[in-house]
């Protein structure tokens, strides 16, 4: 029964699309900012675990956090220092500006790591439950389980903090965020270091169960971009349902037809979307309208 | 000049090679009520702005509380108790009604008092309190108004701007509004109430400024100012 | 203040396009296969930039995945010359004729998004065509990429060839931008761009608008693209819908200044140049410095300015003055 595998295996992995679209998400809501970088930031985040898991026989989950200070910090500064100065720009000045990051991203990468593909292998990594004729690897559990946990923990901290209440306040109103005393600036810099913490930590779960190399960041972009799109903007239980069904889709279709239309039918639910409905499946009414 | 709560000197103000305001002196006194009228387009509200910090002034200082706050960002401002209500309100619309409150609160960080303001605008504005859970993009332009200055008086300020009091809101509301504004002043704080609609202040503020196409070209006190018949003929129109 | 761009001065600014029109004919005639090849490739890359400057400089839509077009044009050529054994300007034709009608097709739901979505959608265009491009073996092919027939003629006439038909793009390119700067359909474009709703009012059709500029720019870079398959005698899906060539094409229109006539010409020499010493020195860097010019290319040119725009450069000065998130 390859299709039952598919749909299992399409939705465990949609908890890991999920994880990593939401931090995109969230910048994007909050800042009117796509970054195209944010495939770099999820593979900084999968080289710091293989590095550990390498260098120190760190079991990946642990290397979680790590990742995620990481990404903070270097996200904080990245915004504060670079992107902070193009956020009052266009549309294709924005976007060409983070492409431009994403390619000094790839570079150093490559540098450092080489165009090699690398992947962690666990000890744990050949097991799993046997459900029928369904076989569920415990590493793929574990990740779609700790996704669906940090993906909760963003909503939990956007709904329920002091800080998480200020980000939406921002989302909603800039000028008025200021007149009630938040500093906007701090803002944008926490939230961009709060989205790339959370492709970092997405990243971490990647090196588990995928190879990864310096050049498949941005298809870990174009994911994001879809499940957000999918999901609706601002809503993170969209990007989690919008990831399951991406997931899925993903995984039937290469069961289903030839692999290689994959990314086609990637493409297409991205585009349906936009053109049938594009504030998503589950994009909240006011939250994060879009400036265009 | 010593003394005076808001104190502007000579500003100019503007966007980039847009000037709109032009060499704006303006005093206010701790306790007063103080309108500024012109019709749309005089540059009231790229004052406001800059009195509030969203832009900053091209020529002359401001200062507030003794203080020069010219190029002080906004948050700060406000935290220093130099609250002002944006025209338009700008509720942080998809959040409720309490939320915005809260939010307008945000710079207190002792729970306790924050409590004791909420408290506090929703005896003020009873209609609030009933909407407490509300989604604030889903109330009437009234209440909105009313949710806007509730939300400026959560960190109590010792001056409240309005930028655009009345407009569009029907004129019992504006009453509404007015009535909780004069309880606010009785508990000492200053208001500074720009406007469109010159009776605003007839028989409720101290002294009124008229602005027009980015001057000031008439000051005094406020019912000598807003009954001058040159007022009505030649600056306003009505 | 941006010292690379020349302003004011229409004097001036003619002369500098005859002696660079002269001397690219010149060129041609003078120099050898390696610096010919090197301007062929600004020569292409100026007419894609142009080409999205109708749609993204003049008309304000920010297709980011412009390069769609470059790659139906370098298939519809390849496939026609090779299954359907047209000749080259047949080829060429038909793809006119695809991009032209796909730029229709695609037009009428995409030109509803605004802004950001827009850019993506174009975006994801570009990757689904590719992606289908790449599977549908039957017709191109699939990974396998697609050889067409040699051109005739030596290497060195060839490339002559080549130079002289892409330097006619060019200055193709910059006529279609010239008459689009003068005609009441760019000032149609350029009235959507600055406010659409406005426009509307004022009785333009946005959507009649929109899709004509987008087919134009659409038969423009198919034409680049015809051109080019021909050139490379080899054409394959990741190198036709490649991304590098849309984002390189949006720098140097950035670099040359939206809705300018030469502006992008200009940049487009400037940019590739640059490269092509940047890749002889440092190999492994490449990327990453190119990446790093295209930041500061962002950061430190104004977007409104081209040719004669002093006004504007002059309020960025002004507007220095303002904190940063008033800037405008």
């Amino acid at each position: 029964m390859l299709v039952l595998q598919a749909l299992v295996n399409g939705l465990l992995l949609g908890g890991l699309y999920a994880c990593i679209a939401v931090g995109f998400s969230l910048i994007w809501g909050v800042m009117n900012l796509i970054n195209l970088a944010h495939g770099s930031f999820v593979l900084v985040g999968a080289y710091v675990t293989a590095t550990l898991n390498q260098a120190f026989g760190l079991d990946p989950f642990v290397t979680i956090p790590v990742s995620g200070a990481a990404l903070f910090i270097i996200g904080y500064v990245i915004q504060r220092g670079l992107i902070n100065l193009v956020l009052a720009r266009s549309v294709f000045a924005t976007l060409i500006f983070t492409f431009g990051l994403n390619m000094l991203l790839v570079n150093l990468l490559l540098l450092v790591f080489t165009a090699d593909v690398r992947g962690i292998t666990v000890s744990y990594g050949g097991l799993g439950w046997q459900f029928g004729p369904v076989r569920v690897p415990y590493t793929r559990a574990a990740v779609f389980g700790v996704a669906v946990l940090l993906t909760a923990g963003l909503a939990i901290f956007t709904n329920c903090t002091r800080l998480g209440a200020a980000i939406k306040a921002t989302s909603f109103d800039v000028d008025a965020a200021r007149l009630v005393g938040i500093d906007v600036d701090h803002i944008y810099a926490t939230t961009f270091a709060i989205g790339a913490a959370m492709a970092g930590m997405a990243g971490s779960l990647i090196a588990v169960v995928l190879a990864f190399s310096p050049v498949t960041g941005d298809s870990f972009t174009m994911k994001a971009f879809v499940v957000v799109v999918l999901g609706g903007l601002g809503s993170i239980p969209g990007a989690l349902a919008a990831g399951i069904i991406l997931g899925i889709v993903d995984d039937l279709s290469s069961v289903l037809l030839d692999p290689g239309y994959r990314d086609a039918i990637s493409f297409g639910v991205l585009l349906l979307v936009l053109v049938v409905s594009p504030r998503g499946l589950f994009g909240k009414r006011f939250y994060a309208e879009i400036q265009a | 000049m010593t003394g005076h709560l808001l104190d502007l000197d000579q500003v100019d103000a503007g966007y980039g090679a847009l000037r709109v305001v032009w060499d704006v002196s303006i005093q206010i006194l701790a306790g007063e009520w103080v309108v500024l009228v012109g019709a749309s387009g005089a540059g009231k509200t790229t004052l406001v702005r800059t009195i509030a910090g969203l832009i900053w002034p091209q020529a002359g200082t401001v200062r507030f509380d003794g203080r020069d706050i010219s190029r002080l960002p906004a948050h700060l401002r406000v935290r220093a108790g130099l609250a002002m209500i944006p025209e338009g309100r700008r509720l942080f619309g998809g959040m409720s009604v309490g939320d915005n409150l809260t939010l307008g609160g945000f710079a207190e960080l002792d729970k306790a008092e924050r409590a004791r303001r909420l408290a506090y605008v929703y005896e003020l504005f009873p209609a609030l309190a009933a909407r407490r859970r509300q989604i604030a993009a889903t109330m009437s332009g009234g209440e909105q108004q009313m949710c806007a200055v509730a939300r400026a008086l959560m960190l109590s300020p010792k001056l409240l701007i309005i930028d655009e009091l009345s407009f569009g809101l029907a004129p019992s509301i504006v009453d509404a509004i007015i009535e909780a504004l004069i309880l606010v002043r009785k508990s000492g704080t200053t208001l500074f109430v720009i406007d469109q609609d010159v009776s605003i202040g007839v028989g409720l503020a101290d002294r009124a400024y008229v602005m027009r196409s980015g001057r000031l070209v008439m000051e005094g006190e406020a019912d000598r100012v807003l009954r001058d018949p040159l007022l009505h003929r030649e600056y306003i129109g009505a | 203040m941006p010292k690379s761009r020349l302003e004011g001065g229409a004097a001036l600014r003619r002369a500098v396009v005859v002696a660079l029109f002269l001397a690219t004919i010149a060129g041609g005639i003078v120099l050898d296969n390696y610096w010919l090849r090197s301007l062929t490739e600004v020569f292409l890359i100026a007419a894609i930039a142009q080409s999205i400057n109708i749609i993204a400089g003049f008309t304000g839509y920010a297709a980011f995945g412009q390069v769609v077009f470059f790659g139906l044009g370098n298939y519809a050529t390849a496939i026609a010359m090779t299954r359907l054994d047209m000749p080259f300007i047949a080829g060429a034709l038909l793809g006119s004729v695809v991009c032209a009608g796909f730029a229709l097709v695609c037009g009428w739901p995409l030109f509803r998004l605004k802004g950001h979505y827009f850019a993506i959608a174009t975006l994801g265009l570009n990757g689904a065509v590719q992606a289908i491009v790449s599977n549908w073996a039957s017709l191109t092919q699939g990974g396998a990429g697609i050889s067409l027939p040699l051109p005739p003629g030596n290497v060195l006439g060839n490339a002559r060839l080549f130079y002289a038909a892409f330097l006619a793009l060019m200055w193709a390119s910059v006529v279609v931008v010239w008459l689009l700067n003068r005609t009441r359909f760019g000032f149609a474009c350029r009235a959507i761009r600055a406010d659409e709703e406005a426009a509307s009012a004022a009785g333009i059709n946005p959507l009649l608008y929109k899709t004509s500029a987008w087919m134009v720019s659409a038969v423009l870079a198919g034409w680049v693209g015809s051109v080019y398959a021909y050139w490379q005698s080899y054409i394959e899906p990741s190198v036709a819908f490649d991304m590098d060539i849309a984002v390189r094409g949006f720098v140097i229109l950035l670099l040359g200044g939206p809705g300018s006539v030469f502006g992008p010409v200009i940049a487009a020499f400037v940019f590739q140049l640059t490269s092509i010493v940047v890749w002889s020195y440092l190999l492994t860097f490449h990327l990453g410095l190119m990446g790093l010019l295209i930041m500061a290319a962002v950061l430190f040119l104004p977007e409104q300015s081209g040719w004669t725009n002093i006004r504007a450069a002059l309020a960025a000065r002004a507007s220095a003055a303002l904190p940063a998130f008033a800037r405008r």
